[in-house]
């Protein structure tokens, strides 16, 4: 539920928190995300049960080996949470991402449909539980998931997909420098002292409302979560609602996680980047980075608009507004630039305002690439992102930059133009300019090289809250 | 050369009628086709919709019956466009009306136009992102800039070497020479100047009531604000959620074109002191969208073309009906974050709004309270049409801008920032 807004905000209990709020665990190199479908609810619970203690916290910071846990709306309802209770979770979640609307307003249409998909489309198991598990070499990752395979077989949990990550990396299967830009979060600033050190690196601090329910937002309210009555919790296992309503907080310490399969057609890419430069590979590199608005190293092209520049490759301390308002280093409907237009939207694009509203629109990512990398690649071989993010408004999060920002032929003034790298492709909606001094190039019918195989809406509980859903109803 | 108007046109169903004369699927193919067939006819249309209002209770118990309105921004005077109702898209007319209570039943061109006059409402605020531009002038502007475009893409190896002066001069001079785009070497014309001086005068007219009434004003205002006060803190907060069926209805509607119909209502409070801040406000919108933001932009704003707001069944209810780029998410956004402030003053005067104080602080920046509250009152448009649907109205003032530099001679510098528009 909605509330009256609280000042200010309260230091999150940390032991409360899932891990991945807090860091991607990249220390954990390994990674392995199991999707399951629960066959009995009892058990199901029992599972929960089980697995509560395994599940890394945020205050736990050396774990070689790491367990996570998210659930969907199906998987509440599998688990016989009581209706009212999984309608107190936005309509969002509790609809899931395959509703027809939903596909049409995410670009999830045609080809990329949920009709196609690998999982989580209406031809394939139902996804209700996510387990994540995170490691520090590939034997302690197999002995993890072998133990989590054992315990959900014992519980009737069967498995709906598994989706494997290659070992983590900084570079995104196109071969650029990934994951630069992420909002900061105060609250944990103490976790990494010195990372920020580097001169350019200078994300923006947004409220950990934004990603943590039950914390004020960047509106200084509590985002809409679900609130129960005390009486569903005898055991007094959730913190009270903050906003003091009365009733106990499922959501808070929690958040909306979303997750995708995303395939990324590497060689058409280069292919395409090779044939629209004119064969030349430097000017095919340029044009890519056109496209993504970095260059391979990270180098930002509003601070380095000619050449790669490594020494770039961390910069984050840039506005467009500010840098390069006509695009004519960073295009503007170039990949970063839709995903965080920072300082260049309205109202008064470079003002504190304009920041204020990109603001709202950030996510956490915690994706890990896919398929073979590097040396190992070979022409045609499967590879992308699974994309993982997370958020407190999955509607003015998420959703928002998907279909307002990514995928929007509109996006900033723009005619017919969509994201070259991830955006949906649609009537009207192929083109990708590249401004100039004094013309602009236009690439028309521009391909699609990233295909979306699979995704749901995760709802990933702080620990207490987890303990509650492994407790339910009956007790 | 026109100005904008609103045209309102309600009407109650006769009772008996099924409440799916407007929403059936089948009725939802065919019409938008042909509503489109039937008002590119007419080229002074900007955008229309039809929808239903549908059976309410007020707060007194007495029923408020169903009713259909169809609302149209045209270019020109309102008694034109009812003509063109009743004559150019008479059989639309008809079947959009039958339903509804004398309409006449054998309907020629007469009648029809008697009876829309009859069932006219008039809008108590409206705004228009531009005043003075009208469709034919955005339809013009939209084929120049594709042949300026195309233009660039086929001789842009002759081009690209040239200074940004001279390519703007061949651009213009090869657009000039085409028939068609012959109208894009004189500027657009915006209101005619007897109606410009005459808006001058009005507004002159108002700062001077405004002034000599300023005390008189001043302490209404204060007075009225200080009761508000009072009821605000005792006003009912509705902390309702949408209906999720609702909303899957309304969001199959939406988001089908660059711009889409928005339409609320709601009930205004009960008493005095709550219809007059309601009519104080609305009319305070209404001057300020006349005379201050005309030209593009509602306080920060730019996505709106047309929004107006319309008094029903004696004050008792409001309608608010916009056109807006993009999802109902951004655009709720966008009220939250760059006009809270005017659509507090207007809508906290509707039963269950989201707690203000002064009549315009707070409110809107509950911001899930306020989208629940959005969405909980808005009807769905199952009817609507745009004479240009793939624009927004950031693409329509760019295209204004390019006609604008072909206008006259540029310089380097301003030649460059007028290609960056290409």
């Amino acid at each position: 539920m909605a509330s009256p807004p609280v000042n200010p905000s309260p230091p999150p209990d940390l032991s409360d928190l899932q891990g991945l709020l807090r860091s991607g665990f990249t220390s954990l190199p390994y990674a392995s995300f199991c999707l399951y479908t629960v066959e009995s609810d009892s058990l199901g619970r029992a599972f929960l049960a089980v697995m509560r203690p395994l599940v890394t916290s945020a205050a736990d910071r050396d774990a070689p080996v790491v367990t996570q846990v998210a659930v969907t709306a199906s998987g509440l309802r599998a688990l016989k949470v009581p209706d009212d209770v999984v309608a107190a979770f936005s309509l969002e979640f509790t609809e899931g991402m395959t509703v027809a609307a939903r596909s049409a307003f995410l670009g999830d249409t045609g080809e990329q449909g949920p009709a196609n998909w690998a999982w989580g489309g209406p031809g394939s198991a139902r996804i209700d539980v996510l387990m994540m598990t995170y490691a520090a070499s590939p034997g302690l990752l197999e002995t993890a998931c072998g133990e989590l395979a054992v315990l959900a077989a014992a519980h009737q949990l069967s498995v709906a997909a598994v989706l494997e990550t290659s070992r983590w990396s900084t570079e995104e299967p196109f071969g650029f420098h990934d994951g630069i830009s992420q909002p900061r979060l105060e609250e944990f600033a103490s976790a990494r002292p010195g990372a920020m050190q580097s001169p350019f690196a200078a994300p923006r601090a947004v409220a950990l409302g934004e990603f943590v329910l039950g914390y004020p937002n960047e509106y200084g309210r509590l985002t809409e979560r679900p609130v129960v009555p005390q009486s569903s919790d005898p055991d007094r296992l959730l913190p009270d609602d903050p906003s003091g309503s009365g009733g106990a907080d499922l959501g808070r310490n929690g958040s909306y996680l979303v997750l995708r399969t995303l395939r990324q057609s590497v060689d058409e890419f280069w292919t395409y980047a090779r044939q629209a430069a004119g064969g030349d590979p430097e000017a095919a590199t340029a044009l890519a980075a056109k496209m993504i608005g970095r260059w391979p190293s990270g180098a930002p092209l509003t601070l380095s608009p000619d050449h790669d520049r490594p020494e770039l490759g961390q910069a984050n301390d840039f506005g467009y507004h500010a840098n390069d308002q006509l695009g004519l280093a960073c295009p503007i409907g170039a990949h970063v630039r839709r995903a965080n237009p920072r300082d260049s939207l309205d109202p008064r694009p470079g003002s504190a305002k304009s920041l204020a509203v990109t603001d709202r629109h950030r996510l956490l990512r915690r994706g890990r690439n896919y398929g073979p990398m590097g040396e190992g690649a070979t022409p045609g071989s499967e590879r992308g992102l699974q994309f993982v993010a997370l958020n407190a408004n999955l509607s003015r999060q998420f959703e928002f930059v998907q279909h307002s920002w990514l995928n929007s032929a509109k996006f900033a003034g723009l005619y017919e133009d969509v994201d070259p790298v991830a955006g949906m492709r649609g009537p009207g909606a192929t083109t990708f300019t590249v401004p100039g001094m004094p013309l602009r190039t236009r690439y028309r019918d521009v391909p699609s090289f990233v295909t979306t195989r699979g995704g749901a809406y995760f709802f990933l509980p702080g620990i207490r809250a987890l303990q509650y859903l492994a407790r339910g109803d009956g007790g | 050369m026109p100005y904008q108007s609103a045209v309102t046109i309600r009407a109650q169903l006769c009772p008996g009628t099924p409440a799916e004369t407007l929403h059936d699927p089948s009725r939802h193919q065919s019409s938008p086709p042909s509503m489109a067939i039937a008002f590119d006819r007419m080229q002074n249309v900007h955008s229309a919709r039809v929808f239903m209002i549908p059976e309410a209770e007020e707060p007194s118990g007495r029923p408020i019956p169903a009713s259909i309105i169809y609302a149209a921004d045209v270019d020109g005077p309102v008694r034109r466009h009812l003509h063109d109702l009743g004559m150019v898209c008479g059989e639309f007319t008809d079947l959009i009306f039958s339903h509804c209570e004398g309409y006449p039943e054998i309907p020629d061109t007469r009648s029809r136009v008697a009876w829309l006059r009859r069932h006219q409402v008039p809008s108590s605020a409206y705004y228009v992102n531009t005043v003075g531009r009208g469709a034919q002038q955005i339809r013009d502007e939209t084929r120049l800039r594709e042949a300026l475009e195309d233009i660039i893409d086929q001789r842009r190896s002759d081009l690209e070497c040239l200074p940004a002066a001279q390519i703007h001069r061949i651009l213009r001079d090869e657009v000039r020479g085409r028939t068609d785009l012959a109208f894009s070497g004189r500027r657009a014309r915006g209101l005619p100047p007897l109606r410009r001086y005459g808006e001058m005068i009005r507004l002159a007219l108002l700062l001077l009531l405004l002034v000599l009434l300023s005390p008189v004003v001043l302490i209404t205002v204060v007075i009225g604000l200080l009761a508000i006060r009072w009821r605000e803190m005792h006003d009912w907060v509705s902390t309702e959620r949408p209906d999720p069926e609702a909303v899957r209805a309304l969001r199959v509607q939406e988001d089908n074109a660059a711009a889409n119909p928005f339409a609320a209502v709601g009930v205004v409070k009960a008493g005095r002191l709550r219809r007059t801040s309601t009519a104080a406000s609305v009319w305070a919108i209404d001057a300020a969208s006349r005379h201050l933001y005309k030209r593009g932009s509602l306080t920060g704003v730019k996505t709106i073309h047309f929004a107006r707001w319309i008094f029903l069944d004696e004050h008792r209810r409001m309608a608010f009906l916009s056109v807006y780029d993009g999802s109902l998410e951004s655009y709720m956004d966008d009220f939250i974050d760059k006009v809270a402030f005017g659509l507090n003053a207007v809508f906290s005067n509707g039963v269950g709004y989201p707690r203000t104080r002064f009549l315009v602080l707070d409110g809107a920046r509950d911001e899930q309270s306020f989208k629940n509250y959005l969405r909980r009152h808005q009807e769905a448009v199952p009817l609507a049409y745009s004479a240009y649907p793939q624009l927004t109205a950031a693409n329509i003032e760019n295209n204004a801008r390019i006609r604008e530099g072909l206008t006259r001679e540029l310089n380097d510098e301003e030649a460059r920032l007028w290609l960056a528009r290409l």
